[in-house]
């Protein structure tokens, strides 16, 4: 409460002392030079201008702004082209985006956060072809590659994924599992309350693969496993604390 | 101005004008310069915001139709109309973006059916996939429509076909492309966040979501339905 009161009005013809000259003022001024508070400030004033401009940081990838009730968190890869993510980089579980793409831009935001909320979305474009088999019939003419032995056989049922978002490690949304059969992009919204402090957001995919061994009747002289193929993605958070 | 300066008067002083005014004429012009060093830290409550002039309130902008296109294919981004609905929104005012602050935009639209010609080859070209077909954002802000540089190429496919040559010798081999699934009533998404990062406003008139296909000799025809358009401009 900032507010203050007159403590001792002067009184027609009186002679103003000292103290009470120096208590009224000094207590008015110490409360405009530091001092004021809500109740000091009139209701319904504040508009745009007397808002803080917001702060921006910008670099390779990413984009930042800051203002007084939210913070905007923007990672971005654009037409860049497709980025091979090959099988000998496949791990079981959650796949951070952030290997394939040898950096966090489109996939991964770190920023500190404020007491309050995170909520955004990740975006992702997965491309995911048929793997195939070349496979050799036993039963006929000579050995491989004899062309009239050997077929190809496209296995369309084996790719699955999952996208998911983390926050500092914790899953916040996920698509759950997709069948990725072709080029999909996946958009995953999410949101989550957040404290105050350090925050990494990233996004991340699982890939369910299916490696058949054989047919029967038939020999497999070749196995080619797609690579999952990354197109545009960008990840953005709100941070809202007021 | 943080500080306004006054003078203390000692005991058995004679309060006189000079130094009086001088308080006074202090006290006029720091009034008139307060800034957050005269104030408590968050002083400002919701009360004190002006409500009438939406200050930090997100303004939304949305155009849906729940009726369809038929999409006779091409290479190059068209508007998507549904019925007969563009999906535009045409911003009145336009909207301008303040330096730090934000668009966001979000589309997501069904792929009905398709009109498409599997590849003879059992498999697709790699430089221009036959079955591909994408989303994009289109805006004005000032130079006419174009793409947004901030939106993504939201693509999407017809088939699960393999883009690699399984190789000469054994392609005639390969399974059928006849036989391979299609994907049809695809819910298709498109998102994209725009940050104003230069030290100017950005006015914004138009905002269109367009469609294309990668390969418009093998994807002839695609049906669109039901879509929705969403635009926020979150303030301070």
């Amino acid at each position: 409460m900032a507010r203050k009161y007159t403590k001792a009005t002067s009184l027609a013809s009186d002679i103003t002392l000292a103290d009470d000259w120096n208590d009224e003022l000094g207590q008015s001024l110490s409360t405009l030079n530091g001092d004021l508070d809500q109740n000091n400030m009139p209701l319904e004033a504040v508009r745009i201008a007397e808002l803080q401009d917001p702060v921006l940081d910008t670099g390779t990838g990413y984009q930042h702004t800051t203002m007084p009730t939210q913070g905007y968190f923007h990672s971005y890869n654009l037409g860049s082209g497709q980025v091979s993510f090959p099988q000998t980089y496949w791990q079981p579980g959650w796949n951070k985006m952030e290997v394939p793409l040898a950096g966090p831009e489109g996939v991964a935001l770190e920023f500190e956060a404020q007491d309050g909320m995170l909520i955004g979305e990740a975006l992702i474009d997965l491309d995911w072809r048929m793997s195939y088999y070349t496979l050799y019939n036993p039963d006929t003419a000579g050995p491989p590659p004899d062309p009239n032995a050997v077929i190809k056989f496209q296995s369309q049922i084996a790719n699955f994924v999952e996208v998911g978002v983390f926050v500092n490690d914790v899953c916040v949304g996920r698509t759950g599992k997709q069948w990725l059969g072709g080029r999909f992009t996946y958009v995953v919204p999410y949101n989550t309350p957040i404290g105050s402090g350090p925050v990494k957001i990233d996004t991340r995919v699982i890939l369910y693969f299916i490696n058949q061994r054989g047919t029967i009747g038939f020999v497999i002289i070749a196995t080619n496993i797609a690579d999952v193929l990354i197109g545009d993605s960008i990840l953005w958070c709100r941070n809202q604390w007021r | 101005m943080a500080v306004i300066p006054t003078k203390y008067v000692n005991p058995g002083d004679t309060i006189r004008s000079a130094p009086t005014n001088t308080i006074y004429t202090g006290i006029a012009t720091g009034t008139a310069a307060l800034d957050d060093d005269n104030t408590r830290q968050e002083w400002c409550s919701r009360q004190h915001i002006d409500g009438a002039t939406m200050v930090n309130n997100t303004d939304f902008y949305n155009v849906n139709s729940t009726s369809t296109m038929v999409f006779a294919t091409s290479a190059a981004y068209t508007l998507i109309t549904l019925g007969a609905t563009p999906m535009t929104i045409n911003f009145a005012p336009a909207v301008v973006i303040q330096p730090g602050e934000a668009l966001r935009a979000h589309f997501d639209v069904n792929v009905d059916s398709v009109t498409y010609n599997t590849p003879a080859a059992g498999f697709l070209n790699v430089v221009s996939p036959q079955d591909v077909y994408g989303f994009t954002f289109y805006w004005n802000i000032g130079a006419g429509l174009v793409q947004a540089p901030w939106s993504p190429d939201s693509f999407y496919s017809i088939s699960a076909m393999t883009c690699q040559d399984p190789g000469a010798a054994f392609a005639a081999a390969s399974v059928a492309a006849s036989e391979l699934a299609e994907r049809h009533r695809q819910r298709c998404n498109l998102s994209m966040i725009y940050i104003n990062v230069t030290n100017a406003p950005v006015t914004i008139s138009a905002l269109q979501a367009r469609v294309r296909v990668v390969n418009s000799v093998t994807l002839t025809s695609m049906t669109l339905i039901d879509g929705i358009l969403t635009a926020m401009t979150p303030r301070r």
